[in-house]
């Protein structure tokens, strides 16, 4: 499958190559897939000395069994996440342009908060923001069925298009007034493969870095890349996926 | 002899009495609690033991834990307790002879623990990074191994018959223990696939492998030696011995593929296959079920990497051991032969504690290192096993500024007299425990912060710590100079002693003199 089609048109192919019994129902598997978002996030401030900014970004979600990976080619950096079958979670970061790799153990809390959401890390949004918004519209059926879920607040408005089937976001809209100052933050879902063996390919290649346990960068002063790794930059802020509807993490670390 | 010594104690005694009869003093100074305490604290000390030869040999090494380590943890023990902290000790603390250790490597001012355990194993300083070789070899470079190989206590104690083992909360490869049993060019090589292609032509083994093939290596280099292997292996690190294969995975893998092992072999069944009188476990209920009078061998790897923070032990999958659980369990092993043990036990993660800043961890896993001297001692004869327990090196963690007697040792400075924080001259108040370098301040006692990242910037320098209870778990501490991860610092550690031999832990020494304390105890080599 061509990765580069709009989604709408692969999504209606898809559904061409699924027989008319299985119509109804969706033969793909959420967790075998690889979707492209672009971001784009805008901050019209009325304020003359700040200028009207607009940004946009590439973020690639990988999920295979139970890892999932979000890809940031810009700064060349990956995290994963593995879910235990006790539930635990456990977090690795990739070093892209580096082929290195930082290992955490599951619920370990080091320099950030143990992890326990998995539905956030799988769909950028968690079930409990989800559950708060409200269904307005539904449309589609099978692997293409999909949700129109919002919420409106005297300042801010999400929008999500949702596609419970993928457990995917096709769009997410977040606008946020603060007096005449708007932030505007969009996630579009531009591409949707479940090619078997690209997804494998990548994981693959992942798992060839060059691997350092966390507890393990302190004793390895001989080694540049651990001393300056800090230096490094990671996650950038606002590309890390929504939390709640209070606003706090759902689109950068500007609430804390 | 001891009597000998007590006689012409008493003869100084009279001598100084009839220069200053003990009535000078004011019974408020005579009968005070510290005076009494101190007074019989040196009358212990007279019944001093005159025994050099030892059955067994217990060496415990807290990775990392420096002085201030032991005054921190040893305070945070007795707050524990309800006490005010200050006035009791670390088990390990009570014992009767201890001496001051310079811990340089011979390449470096400021050690890392390979070269401090090749120090203390085989009694010869060599270069940090390095594992069992002298400082003739070049880190990382196969081929200045051979030639430059030394021989380490455990391997002298196995030749002698003695039963041995190694325990450790780290990954068994990592560079203390390996210190014991392997010799590498590098601390990183743990398996096959943390080696450069290089090595593993030039013939390099990693250092699980030398682990698991101990003996047939020894009795390769000696000569007519017959060992029968390690007797006791236990911690972590079950990755470095299987393969990279998901289908070798353990019932408490904690990742898709536990294994990194690039060349197929699995290290565990071939451990098994070596010693089918041996016992393989990984986790609590395997561990449980040991008999330790029937079992010969033990290989327990209780973890993928290294083994749980004490203070997390209760989220391990499968369920791990505690160090005391460990260190009793391989005693009850070892002493089923009659000449005698040499066994070394690690706390390998009081060192990863500070190096993330953490005091909390490395403080807990100081005092669980404690419970297990205690172990030791509560299952061993004092007048036939020395214990010795000491570190490799220390950290930049300082007990600062003036707090008043009592107050939480994980809490912020409050003055004598006081009930409110003490400020600095920048207003704000500080925490009495401190590191000179590192990641810097976190607060993760709030987990509302979601996405404060794991690996986030550094955060060094002063913070507002008015509103954050710093006595919390996932507290961290303030650092002065940013780094990615706290150091290790290069002054002296300390070494505590008792059982026969002890007595010549005294002043001022190189870490190698603790190799050499082993063997005159044991006897290990023969002249
Ligand atoms: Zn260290």
């Amino acid at each position: 499958m061509k990765l580069s089609l709009p989604l709408s048109f692969m999504l209606s192919s898809l559904l061409i190559t699924l027989s008319s019994a299985a119509e109804a129902q969706c033969e793909l598997s959420p967790s075998n897939l690889q979707a492209s978002y672009q971001l784009t996030s805008s901050d019209n401030s009325p304020n003359l000395s700040s200028k009207n900014s607009s940004h946009t970004s590439q973020l690639n979600l990988w999920r295979q069994g139970n890892t999932v990976a979000h890809q940031y080619p810009q700064t060349d950096i990956t995290e994963s996440w593995f879910l235990l079958n006790n539930k635990q979670i456990k977090p690795t970061r990739f070093f892209d342009h580096y082929q290195r790799g930082i290992e955490y153990q599951p619920g370990e809390v080091v320099h950030g908060k143990s992890e326990h959401d998995w539905s956030y890390r799988y769909q950028f949004i968690s079930d409990k923001l989800i559950s708060q918004l409200t269904l307005s519209a539904e449309t589609g059926k099978g692997c293409e069925r999909q949700q129109v879920l919002t919420q409106t607040s005297t300042n801010s408005k999400i929008e999500l298009v949702w596609l419970p089937e993928l457990q995917l976001i096709s769009r997410f809209s977040w606008t946020k007034n603060q007096g005449k100052h708007q932030t505007h933050e969009q996630w579009q879902l531009t591409e949707l493969s479940h090619d078997a063996n690209k997804i494998t390919a990548f994981f693959k290649q992942l798992n060839h870095y060059n691997m350092t346990d966390y507890a393990d960068i302190g004793d390895d002063h001989s080694d540049e890349f651990l001393t300056k790794m800090v230096t490094l930059g990671f996650v950038e802020h606002g590309a890390s996926g929504f939390y709640d509807t209070e606003g706090k993490a759902i689109s950068d670390g500007h609430s804390h | 002899m001891n009597k000998t010594w007590k006689a012409s104690y008493g003869v100084l005694a009279l001598v100084i009495s009839s220069a200053l009869n003990a009535e000078v003093l004011p019974s408020y100074q005579t009968e005070n609690a510290w005076f009494t305490d101190a007074q019989s604290a040196i009358d212990t000390k007279l019944d001093t033991n005159n025994q050099f030869k030892a059955k067994n040999v217990i060496i415990f090494v807290g990775d990392g834990m420096g002085v201030s380590t032991l005054t921190a943890s040893r305070i945070l023990q007795g707050q524990m307790a309800g006490q005010p902290g200050e006035e009791g000790y670390l088990s390990f603390e009570t014992f009767p002879h201890t001496a001051l250790v310079k811990t340089y490597n011979v390449d470096a001012q400021t050690p890392d623990s390979a070269g401090t355990m090749t120090a203390m194993m085989s009694g010869l300083k060599s270069d940090a990074g390095v594992l069992g070789v002298d400082e003739d070899i070049v880190r990382g470079d196969c081929s200045t191994v051979t030639g430059n190989e030394v021989v380490t206590a455990l391997e002298l104690a196995e030749i002698k018959g003695l039963s041995t083992g190694v325990v450790s909360t780290a990954r068994i490869t990592h560079a203390t223990p390996a210190a014991t049993y392997a010799k590498s060019a590098d601390r990183n090589w743990e398996d096959i696939s943390d080696m450069p292609e290089d090595a593993v032509t030039g013939g390099c083994k990693d250092i699980a492998e030398q682990l698991v093939n101990f003996e047939a290596n020894l009795e390769a280099r000696f000569q007519g030696v017959d060992i029968d292997g390690i007797e006791v292996v236990m911690g972590g690190g079950r990755r470095h011995f299987l393969p990279k294969d998901a289908t070798f995975n353990s019932a408490d893998a904690v990742s898709e593929i536990e294994g990194d092992r690039t060349d197929s072999r699995d290290l565990t069944a071939e451990w098994q296959a070596k010693y089918s009188e041996g016992v393989y476990v990984m986790d609590q209920a395997g561990f449980d079920a040991i008999d330790t009078e029937n079992t010969k061998q033990v290989m327990g790897l209780f973890n993928e990497s290294h083994m749980q923070y004490e203070a997390d032990r209760d989220n391990d999958v499968a369920g791990e051991p505690s160090i005391a659980e460990m260190t009793g369990k391989a005693i009850d092993i070892l002493d089923n032969n009659d000449n005698g043990f040499f066994l070394m036990v690690e706390s390998g993660r009081i060192d990863h504690g500070h190096h993330a800043g953490s005091a909390y961890n490395a403080l807990t896993d100081a005092i669980a290192l404690s419970d297990a001297v205690k172990e030791a001692v509560a299952k061993t004869d004092p007048s036939e096993t020395l214990i010795l327990v000491t570190a490799d090196h220390g950290h930049v963690f300082t007990i600062a500024g003036y707090p008043k007697r009592g107050n939480p040792i994980l809490g912020k400075v409050v003055a004598i007299g006081e009930t409110e924080p003490t400020v600095a001259s920048d207003g704000l108040p500080y925490t009495t425990l401190g590191y000179t370098n590192g990641n810097g301040f976190h607060d993760l006692g709030d987990e509302t912060n979601a996405d404060a990242g794991y690996g986030e910037d550094v955060n060094a320098g002063r913070q507002d710590l008015t509103n954050v209870d710093t006595t919390t778990s996932g507290f961290h501490q303030e650092a002065l100079i940013p780094m990615s991860s706290e150091t290790h610092s290069g002054e002296d550690i300390t070494l505590h002693a008792q059982g026969p031999g002890a007595q010549l832990v005294q002043g001022v020494v190189e870490q190698s003199v603790v190799f050499h304390l082993i063997e005159q105890s044991l006897d290990l080599i023969q002249e």
